[in-house]
């Protein structure tokens, strides 16, 4: 039985009651999820549009895409931190270039409910191995790869903004994801995630 | 070189949406083959873009977002949206919001004050101007005030007059009247404009809680709704958990109708400020009130500025701004002293919100006199039969 002296509330809940509960069309279960990750999901999206007013509105869109299709959602293909990020990378990418075709994810929805994400667990320590895995990569190499992130460059588009050759920013793409998957896969190790 | 080798180190580039149009639609169509090896492959390349993010620090956003994500919740889906019961932290910071309309209003009322009393200045100016002392001539609202910028600039404007000093004829004098008039006669229709949409916004703010209230009311309803079992192996864990959950779903029933008991409380009290709001706006606009501009006449009083509306059936209302926090064990009482009566007679305690801002409607009838002052004092928490505080404010007639 729980402890009767314990109040048990939506705070204590994982994230998969908590996505159970917002099935059941609970608001205040969704209400924690924002105010779980909204924190997690709002710098990167004030980041990616570079505009207060409409990274609010943003932030507010990916949650009701949470609310209105939360089965999109699935457990399995990762955590709830990692889809959301991912969810609000791509639509913060779709809002600033809602006046262009975003070549070809113009289907968000496809490609984001079949991620598979994982973001490491913990709050600053996360923050910091992803932060030093990234510094660690040479500058070129780490410029494009927030060139492609937060700016949702295509290689052309990179290539054009450093006065590179595509075929070099594509081998600079490829160097910095193969480190970050060696220095972040051995991260995952050392912490134990 | 078969497909899959060709997009091995291509994953991450489609998952960040970089490749060209034609090259990330034939990877798509590869994937839908269900080719195994491609289908890891871009898993753990999302896995690995999904982790960029992470290096940002995290930050809380800004407190209207929570409030204006429950609109849209409730907006998108109307017949199912539910109210949440903010926990205590979040539910301070949202319910202000919700009545930051309210507080909008009244701000507009004591605006209005503050218009009123520019025009109350103005008649002293005009009063100045027709018999021009040189100590008159430089009119301000005081300290701290601060008046609509169009009511500032034409009081600072200097006036014709002033630059052409000699003494106005008669029927000069009788002109001045009569702009001044006309001028009084527009800024008291925009204030009437400003009240109206004071009102409007209350009367929306009103609607919205009771709309919450209602939420609330359903919610607790969902709550205490049995939950459809999912079919499971019992296990001892299970049953734990299960527990765990049922605990979970009866403290947010608790939580929820504590809300509801808030909410209602909150709506009582909204009433109360709505009903003097009204009073309020009523006896401010009556045309034949008399108005006292309030003035600090004690450095306790910083800059608060005041404006006495008294209307001839002997109905007072009171708007004031930037009134300070008193220390503690203290209040800010209301007093009134009549022509016929020089006894100082208590208009009753004034409530002050958290911003320094007064709005207080009290009837004080007309037996001894014409009201010929206005004063506010602090006193002793609860009031004072006789004034014993010390003078803050003090507005006369002229």
């Amino acid at each position: 039985m729980t402890d009767p002296r314990v109040t048990p509330s939506l705070t204590s809940l994982e994230d998969a009651d908590l996505m159970r509960l917002v099935t059941r069309r609970s608001e205040s279960a969704l209400v924690e999820v924002y105010r779980r990750y909204g924190r997690r999901v709002y710098p990167l999206i004030r980041r990616i549009v570079g505009n207060d007013g409409l990274a609010d509105e943003v932030v507010q869109d990916v949650f009701v895409r949470l609310w209105n299709r939360p089965e999109q959602y699935r457990p399995e293909g990762g955590q709830l931190a990692a889809w959301l990020t991912t969810v609000a990378r791509n639509l913060a990418l779709d809002a600033l270039r809602k006046d262009r075709r975003w070549r070809d994810q113009a289907d968000v929805d496809d490609h984001t409910y079949r991620l598979h994400t994982a973001l490491p667990e913990g709050g600053v320590e996360a923050t910091l191995a992803v932060r030093n895995c990234l510094k660690a990569l040479p500058v070129d190499q780490r410029t494009a790869v927030e060139l492609a992130y937060f700016e949702g460059l295509s290689h052309v588009e990179v290539a054009d903004r450093l006065g590179e050759p595509l075929g070099t920013v594509k081998s600079r793409l490829r160097l910095a994801f193969e480190k970050l998957r060696s220095s972040l896969g051995a991260a995952r190790v050392v912490d134990g995630v | 070189m078969s497909e899959c080798d060709r997009y091995e180190h291509e994953w991450e580039a489609w998952w960040l949406g970089s490749l060209d149009t034609a090259a990330a639609r034939d990877m798509r169509t590869h994937l839908a083959t269900g080719c195994a090896l491609c289908v890891a492959r871009s898993a753990s390349a999302s896995e690995l873009v999904s982790l960029l993010g992470a290096g940002l620090d995290p930050e809380d956003p800004p407190a209207h977002l929570e409030l204006q994500l429950r609109r849209r919740l409730k907006q998108d889906a109307p017949a199912l949206r539910l109210a949440a019961p903010p926990p205590a932290g979040g539910a301070t910071r949202s319910r202000w919001l919700t009545f930051a309309p309210v507080a909008a209003a009244l701000l507009l009322v004591v605006s209005g004050g503050v218009v009123l009393q520019n025009l109350s200045l103005r008649r002293e100016l005009v009063a100045a101007r027709a018999t021009p002392p040189a100590s008159a001539m430089p009119v301000t609202t005081g300290p701290g005030t601060a008046p609509p910028a169009e009511a500032t600039s034409r009081v600072a404007e200097p006036p014709a007059a002033a630059t052409a000093p000699p003494r106005p004829t008669a029927a000069a004098q009788k002109d001045a009247t009569a702009e001044v008039a006309e001028r009084e006669r527009r800024e008291w229709q925009a204030a009437l404009a400003s009240a109206e949409v004071a009102r409007d916004t209350a009367r929306d703010a009103a609607v919205e809680l009771q709309r919450q209230l209602a939420d609330a009311r359903r919610e607790v309803e969902l709550a205490r709704a049995p939950v459809t079992p999912v079919p499971s192996p019992v296990t001892p864990a299970t049953a734990s958990a299960g527990d765990g959950r049922v605990a979970v779903l009866q403290a947010e029933v608790t939580r929820l109708a504590a809300d509801v008991a808030r909410l209602d409380a909150e709506l009582q009290r909204q009433t109360v400020t709505g009903r003097r709001y009204a009073t309020a706006l009523q006896t401010a606009l009556e045309p034949r009130a008399t108005r006292l501009a309030l003035r600090a006449v004690d450095p306790a009083a910083g800059r608060a500025v005041a404006t006495a509306t008294v209307t001839a059936d002997g109905r007072l209302v009171l708007s004031a701004r930037d009134l300070p926090a008193l220390p503690p064990g203290k209040c800010y009482q209301l007093w009134v002293i009549r022509r016929d009566s020089p006894v100082i007679a208590s208009a009753g305690v004034v409530d002050v919100n958290s911003r320094g801002e007064v709005l207080h409607a009290v009837q004080v009838g007309t037996s001894g006199g014409p009201i010929t002052g206005v004063a506010l004092t602090d006193e002793p928490l609860g009031g004072s039969v006789e004034s014993r505080g010390r003078k803050l404010l003090f507005g006369a007639t002229n």
